[in-house]
């Protein structure tokens, strides 16, 4: 079965609000937080996650992810994660509580370098270990981790595309044995919502099709 | 002058009362007949998670006039960071007072997370920097640093971390324990105030190191003219005094017999202590105390003014309605306020004209005790009349 995320994304890409023609009342207050309503398209749309990648100039991933996890309640949300930012027994620490309180839906997003890969190891021995994190806090799973580049995952730019455009771009990738679809957004939650109108029932139409065939 | 009054957040979880011991709220226990409010640890039952009770709170005690809540650190709770980004959205002007120990966290990382909460909750955000309690716990969160040195360390972090937020990608350190390169925060995140620094530490080296940092320094609450005398250390050893704040616990009744009946129950069903100090070495809950093996300062003072005590609890009143057996009924600091509403109130103000420019109060369970002492202690406070 596939699985579907946005990536959020830059804060340096971030469109001015949509003008509104002089004639009409416009009494919209100052935009909110951006990504709040990015997560919730994705959420409500039924994609299986949404990443906050690591923007050098946008607001920090871990801190993002936190304010996500209240506003969702399917998707889980996944937090850019380098080494260095802390100790990995801290962070640990700190995503046990995004655990508890989105009921298991928190994730990490990691790099494929070898130095990811020891911080996430010691973090995770830390979370199963009977001397480290207490049993309340590390009840749930260690957090999902999602590796960037992995093996039969891809990053798809979907902003500006058709849902037509978007289903044939999936189907092209699945054919090479993609499961994880990573889908570059824009800021137009819109767009993540057309994503579960229009492409998720497209693909599972196709399957029943296959399936079909072969019976 | 203004005085600030903040309110605790428990991450610990809750009791029902005093005279109940064990978390039933938020999460931290399997929901029992008679719990109140009682959560669970992997959001399924009826859903309602710590992170629901602690908003519960935040709400309560903002519109009962605190300021903010205090988050504080253990290493068996929930994270005061997760949890403040988490609760952001859920008030309008309170403010957020993250605990945390700077040995965990790189300052640059810390600088984007306070900016990024900053952001958020418009300018929210409050420290508490603890140095820690040290011992095996220290070494538990991945940190082998001396006690001395931890102040030190502490004092370098907050060097950087302020370098970092005023940088403009320019801010250069090469330091004993961090070096930075072209620091600064993106301009996203930058220009917003700097978060206010509450700083604890009873040690010297603390006292040191609050004196270059220090926008309140933070104490628990001892017999006054302990009190007083750390003040007074704390103003000598500082180029420029900082304020002066104390947590409290306060156990406040329409009568003192209410008060102290409170008190009379929990402690009827304590059981028998095994020598001094002996309530924590039982293995109870000791969240906000220092467990055996610690190297806090701030915590054997407290022992020192309790010890001797004939094990009735009302010798351990110190002080008219200071009362050092708080530990004994719920996890935390020794030393809290028990009396009249009025007699509650006295005492804070008698706080207030000794200096003390900032109180995080606390009571349990935290929920219903924020209405309580905002509706009927706050009001009777006194300012000092100039």
């Amino acid at each position: 079965m596939s699985r579907f995320y946005i990536v959020l994304p830059r804060v340096a890409a971030a469109p001015p609000p949509v003008a509104l023609p002089e004639f009409l009342t416009d009494i919209r207050p100052p935009a909110a937080d951006p990504y709040v309503a990015l997560a919730k398209a994705a959420d409500l749309a039924g994609l299986s996650g949404v990443v906050v990648p690591n923007d050098p100039d946008g607001p920090e991933p871990l801190v993002t992810a936190a304010g996500l996890v209240r506003v969702t309640r399917h998707a889980t949300v996944f937090a850019e994660v380098r080494p260095g930012i802390a100790t990995p027994q801290y962070t640990a620490k700190f995503s046990a509580t995004l655990q508890r309180f989105s009921g298991g839906r928190f994730g990490w997003y990691v790099g494929d370098d070898a130095d990811s890969t020891a911080f996430v190891e010691t973090a995770r021995e830390f979370w199963d270990n009977a001397d480290g994190l207490p049993d309340v806090l590390s009840e749930h799973a260690f957090p999902q981790v999602a590796v960037a580049k992995a093996a039969h995952s891809a990053r798809l730019e979907v902003q500006g595309l058709a849902p037509a455009a978007v289903a044939e771009l999936i189907d092209e990738h699945a054919g090479f044995g993609v499961t994880e679809f990573y889908f570059g957004v824009g800021h137009d939650p819109g767009e993540i919502y057309r994503i579960g109108e229009y492409v998720l029932p497209q693909l599972s139409q196709q399957k029943e099709r296959e399936t079909a065939h072969v019976g | 002058m203004s005085v600030d009054i903040y309110w605790r957040i428990a991450m610990e979880g809750d009791q029902k009362s005093l005279y109940e011991p064990g978390s039933t709220r938020g999460g931290f226990a399997p929901e029992q007949s008679g719990g109140i409010a009682p959560g669970t640890n992997r959001a399924g039952g009826d859903g309602f998670t710590h992170a629901d009770y602690m908003a519960e709170v935040v709400r309560s005690s903002e519109e009962s006039g605190f300021v903010g809540g205090l988050l504080p650190s253990f290493p068996h709770t929930d994270d005061p960071w997760a949890a403040a980004a988490t609760l952001a959205a859920e008030s309008r002007s309170y403010r957020f007072m993250v605990a945390f120990q700077p040995g965990f966290l790189h300052p640059v990382q810390a600088a984007r997370m306070s900016a990024t909460l900053q952001k958020a909750t418009g300018g929210r955000l409050v420290y508490n920097i603890i140095s820690g309690g040290g011992g095996p716990q220290q070494l538990w969160w991945g940190d082998s640093t001396g006690h001395d040195d931890r102040y030190a360390r502490t004092s370098e972090f907050l060097d950087v971390l302020k370098g970092v937020w005023t940088g403009d990608g320019d801010f250069q350190h090469e330091g004993r324990f961090y070096q930075v390169a072209d620091g600064g925060l993106p301009t996203a995140l930058s220009g917003q105030p700097f978060p206010e620094i509450f700083f604890s530490g009873s040690s010297p080296a603390a006292i040191e190191a609050a004196g270059r940092h220090a926008d309140y320094y933070l104490s628990w609450l001892e017999p006054f003219e302990a009190l007083a005398e750390k003040f007074a250390a704390v103003r000598e050893r500082s180029p420029k005094p900082p304020k002066f704040a104390v947590r409290i616990d306060i156990l406040a009744r329409e009568t003192e017999e209410e008060a102290w009946d409170v008190i009379r129950r929990g402690w009827a069903g304590l059981p028998a202590e095994d020598g001094p100090g002996g309530a924590d070495a039982a293995g109870k809950d000791t969240a906000g105390s220092d467990p055996a093996g610690s190297d806090s300062v701030g915590w054997r003072r407290s022992q020192d003014f309790t010890a001797g005590a004939d094990g009735s609890f009302r010798a351990l009143e110190v002080a008219p309605n200071v009362w050092g057996g708080f530990h004994r009924l719920r996890p935390g600091p020794a030393f809290g306020l028990v009396g009249d509403y009025q007699q509650v109130a006295n005492r804070l103000n008698e706080l207030i004209a000794l200096g003390v420019d900032a109180f995080i109060l606390a009571g349990v369970p935290h929920l219903e005790e924020a209405r309580r002492v905002g509706r009927h202690v706050l009001p009777l406070l006194k300012g000092i009349s100039q």
